[in-house]
């Protein structure tokens, strides 16, 4: 059992804002009357961009969309479709994966993300960030009539709340997050929602800007007397003088700390701030990174890293725009690959094209293939458009919605008996289980790695296997009991993992940190820990239909019936005691391979160690006679209270090494699954008070 | 004609009870209660101290809440308890058969794992070493002690005139759960005081004594009660402290003195010309062999701090006289380092902040454990009596099933 770190997007976020000091020191020098007088650029950054139209907007051709849709970012420390990381970042603000324009015209992830980098304009009116409690309004002095107590609301709608909003996040984030109020909770996600937009609004800030080289003398001569030349125009010829000036700063600073050489650099900037400019649009370009290295700079990089030479962690490093400036400005013995100052070009072309769909269109493709190419030679492009396939295609939802329709059937065959609709029950159920298992096998080609590497991914993989699990035990005892919780349970499970994503808001394909990276035993003990859990619950709910039919004398004296649910409870227990139990005992010997002991007593462990206690203890109590059928399907069902606790729950107390899956959201889910399942227990506990035979009294 | 029932005798009563399903239900139960419990209180504290608390204990008070106490039997007597019944009611008194023998099977997987685990509790060493990039001028590459995780040990330093050190240790048994009216008196024949320990404190602080006289120690050390959870995980306010006294053993005479593992020599005094030095220090072991790290790997994902690979190419020289040779080993994440009983362990990494172009320490967990692989062989026999109790289980209601339906279907044809 293993533990995961913290979001790679807080991780991402401190580097840039590392990277944002420097940039804007270099933009200081990059704007110093100097080399270029004053403003060098054409628009300010703090200026909000100007109307495009004013009528609603012509829709993103599907070539457009397409290519951007499968245009490799590298986000999380992997090489991602845009598709995938629009669609987070949507899901982020909006809490669904589409958006709506004023106009009611329903967008994707791609096309709301192309919106907002080359029409932020228009993308700032549509409603598309979701809040759940109007409280959260009046937190930060907004009050906005006639909206739903949980609502959406426009970029513009909050900007006036803006201030107040990032003040209030900054106190609430320093409380541990499960001691967050909702509204604490709420003011922090929109925060983090409003400062992210923000950044894909001012993405291209600097592509819609044009440098002034007319005060240079020498610089106008260089681009043949032209007054403002673009962006990816000016920055190479530009670079020596700012290099030199850079390179003096920096020196300073190096004299000063010489490990810490950009903190100063950083401290510097406010000095600079009368000549921001430019450097301050580049550093909002640091959301995306967009540009793969070349194969010569990664092993340029890769070398100066092997020499710990240089300034970043991982040679790895894809760029973004204002990764590429700092290149140019602050280093330059590294290579600037000439194909980047082309794809900056592109998307210059791109943001003065956009009301021309036919030109948009062929800068988009000049600028997929560029990508693809850099890409593919990095051997990072492989999974790229399968992954915009499999999100497209959506296969679990499709399983959730047939799930419910087979459970839809087997219910109408309760009313009106047909051995047809169960026929068809039974092979939608079968198909549905098909689908999931093909989304899990597509996702582990994907990543390379076995079904179950996430918390997200439990929960597919316990669906799946419940619903197969579900088909045998109908198969072993045709009674149609299993026919019918099997499409209900898989239902919930996809409900559950659906939910959990949109609460998440976070790529289901991470990386997996060091400890985790082994094949071996993520295959061997994740899954069998993973069919325990979902036998356990299986379990648990089949003993809901005994519990339950007898409290409300649903086949009241049909003996055989209960005789039968009672063997398929003791059935299925065997089976969820067999995994639970190796499988928890194979994490204590992957622990004991990679840290050197066996048993940590960590609470995921020890949650593990609560199911096989309390499956051991049914065992026992029902070979020794102290429970029967009924007893044992009481037990059941806190069994499903336990196993939930082991699989989410502990996750919740935010402790461990196991605490990866932490999220507060959940909770109050997991308190209603618990009031449940309690309240089903206290009315069997009630009838078997009220039923069970009472000694006779005496003569 | 009702069947005349054997009286049984008390012993085989007590013998019986201790073997019952009973008895196992009951303490498998109490023994969940005290692992959600514990699980609890790992909240508030370090889970050595709730392991400590909850399972290395006979008996322990929970407060639930922090307030309301709640009596509960702690692990060594439950797991005690549950390994009598095992033996009694799981492998002694069950009925021995076909159909028992997956039980057994597993009955006897699972003594293998307590007494593993037993093993593993009582001779196991545990600790951590680090070793640092190699560079030119010093040997912080090299290492051949590891340091204990939590005990601590108090150690008697001579100085020598050539610069060498002679030390005495006083073990973390001899001092640990001193009160302040409580004290420890430790000798050697080599020298010329004995040390008298009190007032053990997990976790101490030194505070400045401006009231100290000429002679007397400038600090005060005190207890530090409240110390959070998020400080004892962070390795800050964990330093344990202690109450030195010398006695001259020629002359009677008394120095007073503190120790505090949050420093280096606490206490340092000259007896003639002889200096000395007492300090309390994380208990340490020396190693067989010596470690020297010649390359550490570190690797994060692009664009993000989370670790992708931490590995270190060590070489491994036995001390003269050792069976085994030298050579060199690749330590990686779940690819450990044998030699001997000894398995060192890729664990972590250091400094966590800094340039990217920073000297780098590997961090090697380091385990003496006897019973290292006890537990896969368990495993392998526990699971193989799974298969073949509930296989077998399967197997025959399938068959009887089969029957029925058979039987089901003749009737049907001949009706």
């Amino acid at each position: 059992m293993k533990p995961l770190s913290s979001s790679p997007y807080a991780d991402a976020g401190r580097r840039r804002l590392g990277w944002a000091l420097v940039l804007t020191l270099a933009a200081g020098l990059l704007a110093a009357p100097a080399l270029l007088d004053a403003g060098p650029v054409a628009r300010a950054a703090d200026e909000s961009p100007a109307p495009t139209s004013a009528a609603a907007p012509a829709a993103w051709p599907e070539a457009v969309a397409d290519a951007w849709a499968k245009t490799p970012v590298q986000q999380g420390g992997r090489a991602m479709p845009l598709y995938a990381w629009a669609n987070y970042a949507l899901l982020r603000v909006n809490r669904k994966k589409s958006c709506k324009t004023p106009q009611g015209e329903k967008l994707g992830p791609v096309e709301w993300m192309l919106d907002v980098l080359f029409r932020p304009d228009l993308a700032r009116t549509y409603r598309c960030f979701r809040i759940e409690t109007d409280e959260i309004l009046t937190a930060i002095g907004l009050e906005i009539e006639g909206r739903k107590k949980a609502d959406r609301y426009s970029y513009d709608e909050l900007a006036a709340g803006r201030m107040k909003l990032f003040t209030l996040a900054k106190r609430y984030r320093t409380k541990a997050e499960k001691d967050r109020s909702r509204v604490e909770v709420g003011v922090v996600a929109l925060a983090h929602g409003m400062h992210e937009f923000d950044g894909l609004l001012h993405f291209l800030d600097w592509a819609r800007a044009t440098v002034d080289v007319s005060r240079d003398a020498s610089l106008g001569e260089r681009f043949g007397g032209r007054k403002h030349v673009p962006v990816s125009e000016a920055l190479v010829p530009l670079a020596p003088g700012i290099n030199r000036a850079t390179e003096a700063l920096l020196e300073a600073s190096r004299r000063n700390n010489p490990q810490q050489p950009l903190r100063l650099a950083g401290a510097l900037r406010q000095a600079l701030v009368p000549y921001d400019g430019l450097g301050r649009m580049f550093s909002d370009a640091t959301l995306l990174s967009l540009l793969p290295l070349t194969k010569s700079q990664f092993e340029q990089v890769e070398a100066l890293h092997e020499k710990r030479q240089a300034l970043s962690e991982n040679p790895e490093e894809w760029l973004s725009p204002s990764d590429l400036l700092a290149r140019v400005v602050l280093w330059p013995n590294l290579e600037v690959a000439p194909i980047h100052l082309e794809m900056l070009g592109l998307l210059e072309k791109m943001a003065a094209d956009v009301d021309d769909p036919v030109r948009f269109a062929e800068h988009t493709s000049g600028f997929h293939t560029r990508s693809r190419e850099l890409a593919t030679a990095l051997g990072e492009y492989d999974g790229i458009e399968s992954e915009v396939t499999y999100l497209r295609a959506n296969l679990l939802g499709w399983a959730k919605h047939f799930f419910l329709l087979a459970f839809v059937l087997v219910a109408l065959s309760w009313l009106w008996p047909n051995r047809w609709l169960v026929r068809i029950a039974w092979a939608l159920t079968a198909a549905c289980a098909l689908l999931v298992a093909i989304g899990i096998t597509w996702r582990c080609i994907l990543r390379g790695r076995p079904p179950v590497t996430t918390l997200y991914e439990t929960v597919i993989f316990v669906t799946g296997s419940m619903a197969v699990a579900g088909l045998v035990l109908e198969w072993i005892n045709p009674k149609r009991i299993a026919l019918a919780l099997t499409p209900l349970l898989a239902f919930a499970g996809l409900f559950v993992a659906e939910r959990y994503e949109l609460e998440k808001m976070e790529d289901t394909m991470p990386q997996l940190v060091a400890v985790l990276d082994t094949n071996f035993w993520l295959a061997l003990h994740v899954t069998v820990i993973a069919i325990g859990y979902m036998a356990s619950l299986l379990t648990g709910f089949v003993a809901h239909i005994y519990v339950l039919g007898k409290v409300f004398g649903f086949r009241k004296g049909d003996t055989a019936f209960y005789r039968n649910v009672g063997r398929m409870v003791y059935g299925l227990l065997a089976f969820a005691l067999i995994f639970a139990t190796i499988g928890t005992i194979l994490g204590g010997i992957w622990a004991n391979e990679s840290w050197g002991r066996f048993w940590g007593w960590d609470p995921k462990e020890n949650g593990a160690l609560m199911i096989v206690l309390w499956l051991l203890a049914m065992v026992h109590l029902r070979l020794g006679g102290y429970v029967k059928a009924f007893g044992l399907s009481m037990m059941a069902i806190v069994l499903n209270i336990i196993v939930v606790f082991s699989w989410w729950g502990v996750n919740l107390l935010g402790i461990g090494l196991h605490s990866y899956g932490f999220t507060a959201g959940i909770a109050k889910t997991l308190y209603v699954f618990y009031a449940i399942e309690a309240f089903v227990f206290l009315l069997g506990l009630g009838w078997w008070l009220a039923t069970r035979p009472r000694a006779a009294p005496a003569a | 004609m009702p069947v005349p029932q054997k009286q049984e005798s008390l012993p085989e009563k007590i013998f019986a009870f201790f073997g019952s399903f009973g008895l196992a239900a009951v303490l498998l139960i109490l023994l969940l209660i005290l692992t959600y419990l514990s699980t609890l209180q790992q909240q508030y504290d370090t889970t050595y101290e709730v392991v400590q608390r909850y399972y290395k204990s006979p008996f322990l008070i929970h407060y639930v809440g922090g307030k309301y106490p709640i009596p509960l039997v702690g692990g060594y007597l439950l797991l005690g308890l549950l390994s009598l019944n095992l033996l009694v009611g799981g492998l002694w008194r069950m009925r021995k058969g076909a159909s028992t023998l997956g039980v057994f099977i597993v009955h006897l997987g699972i003594v293998i794992l307590f007494a593993g685990s037993f093993v593993e509790d009582r001779l196991s060493t545990e600790g951590a070493m680090q070793v640092w990039e190699p560079r030119p001028g010093d040997t912080l590459d090299v290492a051949s002690t590891f340091k204990s995780y939590e005990e601590w040990e108090v150690a008697v330093i001579r100085l020598d005139a050539d610069g060498s050190r002679t030390e005495f240790v006083i073990p973390y048994d001899e001092f640990e759960g001193l009160d302040a009216d409580e004290q420890a008196r430790c000798f050697a024949a080599e020298l010329p005081f004995d040390v008298v320990l009190s007032d053990y404190m997990e976790n101490a602080k030194l505070l400045e004594n401006p009231q100290a006289r000429t002679g007397e120690s400038p600090y005060l050390l005190v207890r530090q009660d409240a110390v959070s959870k998020e400080m004892k995980d962070a390795g800050r306010g964990n330093a344990a402290g202690l109450r030195a006294k010398l006695v001259e053993k020629t002359t009677g005479k008394v120095r007073h003195g503190n120790l505090w593992g949050g420093s280096g020599d606490t206490f340092r005094f000259t007896l003639g010309t002889q200096p000395w030095s007492i300090t309390i220090r994380k208990r340490s072991w020396d190693l067989p062999f010596t470690i020297r790290l010649r390359k550490f790997i570190h690797e994060v994902h692009p664009g993000t701090r989370m670790p992708r690979r931490y590995e270190s190419d060590v070489t491994m020289t036995p001390d003269p006289g050792s069976s085994s040779s030298e050579r060199d080993v690749h330590i990686s994440m779940n690819e450990p380092l044998r030699e001997g009983e000894y398995t060192l362990y890729q664990s972590g990494w250091g400094p966590q902040m800094g340039a990217a172009g920073r000297r780098m320490f590997s961090g090697l967990a380091v385990v003496r454990n006897p019973s290292d692989q006890v537990p896969l062989y368990a495993t392998i026999v526990i699971g193989m009596g799974l298969l073949i109790h509930f296989g077998r289980k399967l197997i025959l209601y399938l068959k009887a099933e089969a029957r029925k339906r058979a039987a089901a279907a003749a009737a049907g044809s001949a009706s």
